[in-house]
C-alpha cells in the first residue's frame, strides 16, 4: 500500500538543503507518501570504492529504482532550463516505467524562459522563433522541453501542489 | 517514547538561557497584533502577558523549579473566565469582566502558563464557525476561505497559526473535536468532570452545579502536549472522575477497534482515502483491526436521545420544554447506552473513528447548510453520549483540497491516559503526522 516518491531536484545545491528536504518529506508524509530525498545519502553512504562522483550516481540510481514514481523540481536553473541531474533523473526513471510528476512554480512557457534568462528572441528567416544565437526556441507551450513535458504529469504550482496531485491520483485507483 | 512537543523544546530554551520567557511571549503577542487575516484572538493582554513572563524569569533566575507549564503561550476559549478578561459566548450583551479565574483556567495559570488572550467563538457557542459580532470571523490558518470550525474555533485556528501553543476548549457537540480536526491540531474530550466545567458561559458563571453532558478540554499542536496540558487541568477535588493510569504499552499486538460504518456518518470520499492510508499503516504497525458498525450509538434512537439531552443541558434556567420524569428517563437511557457501548468495545484496547465526516468547509457553506452541519457533528455526537474520552488527532492532508483529516481515538470510560498514549504512539511512530505551526502551504 506504502508508496514512494523520489524528489528530484536543485534543493540539493541549497546551503540549507536538509531543512528543505524534511520540509518536502513532511508534506509527503502528510499525504500519505512514503518520501524518498537525495539528501537521504551522504557521502558516508554506498560503495566506498567508488570516487564520490560516482557513489553518489550509484546512491541516487539506486534510490529511483526503489522509487514508485519520481516528482521532479523542474524550476529554472541557473539559465532556463531545469537542473541537468534532475532532467537525467527524469529520463531514466522514464526509462525504467516508473510516473514522472513535475513542478513548478514559475508557469511561464520554455520560449518565455528562454527570453526571461538567456535573452531577447526573433523570428528567423525560415519563420521560425529563435534566440540570440539563431537557434530555434521550441514553441509547445510547456514550461520546459518537450522531452520533459511530455512523459510527465506537469504541476504548475508549488512542491506540495505536485504531491497532493500524487495523492490524487492514487486516491482514483484505489 | 520520545520527548516531543513544544513544552518540552520551549523549557529546554528556558533552561539554556537562550530566551527569556518575556522574550517570548512578546512575539507572540507581536504576531497576534500584526495578524489582519486569522483574527484567531479577541481579547489580548499584552500587559498582563508579559508581567506573568517577567514573573516566571525571575522565578527561573532565583532557582525555582519550572512549573509543567512555565512559560507556555496560551489563549483561553472566550467562554472561560479568566480573571481580569472580558468572558462572552460572542455577543456584545454576553460580555462581562471575570473577577476570579475558573477553576480550569486557574489550574492551567497554577502550573506557569501564560494567558495571551481569549480565542473566538460563534455566537451563543452555537455552529461548527467561528464567526462572532464581538470577535469578527475567525479563518482557518491553512486557507482563509474554509472556516476553523466551532465552537472552540478560534482556539484551534491560534494553535494551527502558531499563535498560542495550547488552549481549554469545551464540546457538547464537537467544539473540540471538530475546530481540532479542522485545523489540524490535537484535541482531547476527557471523560465526564475530569476537568471543571465552573466558571464558563453560557450557564452562569458562579454556578456549582457542572452541566452533565458537555466536557472541558485541552487542546495543542502535539499528542506530547496535549497530554501535559490535561495532566495539569485534571481536577483534584472531591467530585472529580477517577481517571485510571496507562494500560496500553505499544502498538504491536493492540486490539484496535475500527469503528468507520454507521448509518448517515458516510464520510466524504477525499476523507475515506486519508482514512484508508491510515488504517492500512495501522496494520502495518502490527495493530491487529477489529472491524465495528452498527453500534447502539449510531442508531435512531440513540440519535433522538442526545438531542433530548442537549436540550436540558442548555435549558438551565428554563425548563427547556421536557418534563422531570422525562429527564430522568433520558439520563436513565443514556447510562443503558453506555453500559452496552462499553460491552460492544470490551474485547478491544482501543477503537478508532473519523472525528469529522468532511474536511473544513467554506464559510458559507457551513452557516448555510442544516444537513451539513448534522453531517458535522455526527462522529462526535455518538461518542459523547457514551461519555467516554476521545483524543482528535491529523493523520493527513486530504488529496483534493490538502486540508486535514482526523481521527477519533476513544477510550473507555475514565482511560483519557489511554486514548492519549495511543495517540502519542501513533504520532511518535509517524502514523500521524503533525503539522507545522503556521500550517501553511510549502512552495
Amino acid at each position: 500500500m506504502s508508496y514512494a516518491v523520489y524528489l528530484a531536484g536543485p534543493e540539493v545545491f541549497h546551503a540549507d538543503v536538509e531543512a528543505i528536504a524534511e520540509a518536502q518529506r513532511s508534506v509527503c508524509r502528510a499525504y500519505g507518501l512514503v518520501p524518498i530525498s537525495p539528501a537521504d545519502k551522504g557521502l558516508e553512504d554506498g560503495d566506498q570504492s567508488l570516487a564520490a562522483d560516482d557513489r553518489i550516481f550509484a546512491n541516487n540510481i539506486e534510490m529511483i529504482e526503489r522509487a514508485d514514481a519520481v516528482v521532479a523540481n523542474i524550476d529554472p536553473f541557473r539559465g532556463p532550463d531545469p537542473d541537468a541531474g534532475t532532467a537525467f533523473e527524469v529520463g531514466y526513471a522514464h526509462g525504467r516505467g516508473k510516473p514522472i510528476y513535475a513542478w513548478t512554480a514559475d508557469t511561464a512557457t520554455a520560449a518565455e524562459r528562454v527570453e526571461r534568462l538567456h535573452g531577447p528572441l526573433h523570428t528567423r528567416a525560415d519563420g521560425a522563433l529563435a534566440d540570440r544565437d539563431g537557434l530555434m526556441v521550441e514553441g509547445f507551450g510547456g514550461p520546459v522541453n518537450l522531452m520533459l513535458v511530455s512523459p510527465a504529469t506537469v504541476v504548475l504550482g508549488t512542491f506540495e501542489d505536485c504531491i497532493r496531485r500524487v495523492a490524487a491520483d492514487i486516491a482514483a485507483r484505489a | 517514547m520520545r520527548d516531543g512537543g513544544s513544552i518540552a523544546a520551549l523549557h529546554a530554551v528556558y533552561r539554556s538561557g537562550a530566551a527569556s520567557a518575556e522574550s517570548v511571549i512578546g512575539e507572540r503577542l507581536a504576531a497576534i497584533t500584526a495578524d489582519r487575516t486569522i483574527r484567531a484572538v479577541v481579547d489580548l493582554d499584552v500587559e498582563g502577558a508579559l508581567a506573568s513572563a517577567r514573573a516566571l524569569d525571575t522565578a527561573l533566575d532565583a532557582g525555582e523549579p519550572l512549573g509543567p507549564l512555565h512559560g507556555l503561550p496560551v489563549t483561553v476559549k472566550a467562554s472561560f473566565a479568566v480573571a481580569g478578561a472580558t468572558v462572552s459566548v460572542g455577543i456584545p450583551d454576553t460580555a462581562v469582566r471575570a473577577e476570579v479565574d475558573a477553576p480550569a483556567v486557574a489550574r492551567l495559570r497554577a502550573a506557569g502558563a501564560v494567558i495571551l488572550g481569549s480565542s473566538n467563538v460563534p455566537p451563543m457557542l452555537d455552529g461548527f464557525h467561528s464567526d462572532s459580532p464581538l470577535g469578527g470571523r475567525t479563518v482557518n490558518p491553512r486557507d482563509p476561505s474554509r472556516t476553523p470550525g466551532g465552537s472552540s474555533g478560534g482556539a484551534g485556528a491560534a494553535i494551527a497559526a502558531g499563535f498560542s501553543d495550547g488552549d481549554i476548549g469545551s464540546d457538547l457537540g464537537g467544539s473540540i473535536r471538530v475546530p481540532a480536526a479542522f485545523c489540524g491540531v490535537v484535541g482531547h474530550r476527557p471523560s465526564q468532570f475530569a476537568v471543571s466545567k465552573r466558571g464558563h458561559l453560557p450557564w452562569p458563571l458562579d454556578a456549582l452545579v457542572e452541566p452533565p453532558l458537555s466536557a472541558a478540554g485541552p487542546m495543542a499542536r502535539t499528542v506530547a502536549d496535549v497530554q501535559q496540558l490535561f495532566e495539569v487541568l485534571l481536577r483534584v477535588d472531591p467530585e472529580a472522575t477517577g481517571i485510571a493510569p496507562v494500560t496500553l504499552a505499544e502498538l504491536r499486538g493492540l486490539r484496535v477497534g475500527v469503528w468507520r460504518d454507521e448509518p448517515g456518518a458516510e464520510c466524504d470520499p477525499e476523507v475515506d482515502a486519508v482514512l484508508d492510508c491510515f488504517v492500512a499503516a495501522l496494520a502495518d504497525a502490527g495493530c491487529v483491526l477489529v472491524p465495528l458498525s452498527g453500534t447502539v450509538l449510531g442508531r435512531p434512537q440513540s440519535a433522538d436521545l442526545f438531542d433530548r439531552l442537549v436540550a436540558v443541558e442548555l435549558a438551565f434556567t428554563s425548563d427547556g420544554g421536557a418534563s422531570i420524569g422525562q429527564v430522568w428517563a433520558d439520563w436513565e437511557a443514556q447510562r443503558g447506552v453506555r453500559a452496552e457501548w462499553a460491552a460492544t468495545v470490551a474485547d478491544v484496547d482501543i477503537v478508532i473513528a473519523p472525528a469529522v465526516p468532511v474536511v473544513a468547509p467554506l464559510h458559507d457553506e457551513v452557516q448555510a447548510d442544516a444537513e451539513l452541519r448534522r453531517r458535522i457533528t455526527r462522529w462526535s455526537a455518538m461518542t459523547n453520549l457514551a461519555a467516554v474520552p476521545c483524543t482528535v488527532l491529523p493523520v493527513g492532508l486530504d488529496p483534493v483540497h490538502g486540508m486535514p483529516v482526523a481521527v477519533q481515538v476513544i477510550a473507555p470510560f475514565g482511560r483519557d491516559r489511554d486514548a492519549l498514549v495511543m495517540a502519542r504512539a501513533l504520532q511518535d511512530a509517524g502514523l500521524a503526522p503533525a503539522l507545522a505551526p503556521g500550517s501553511v502551504l510549502l512552495s
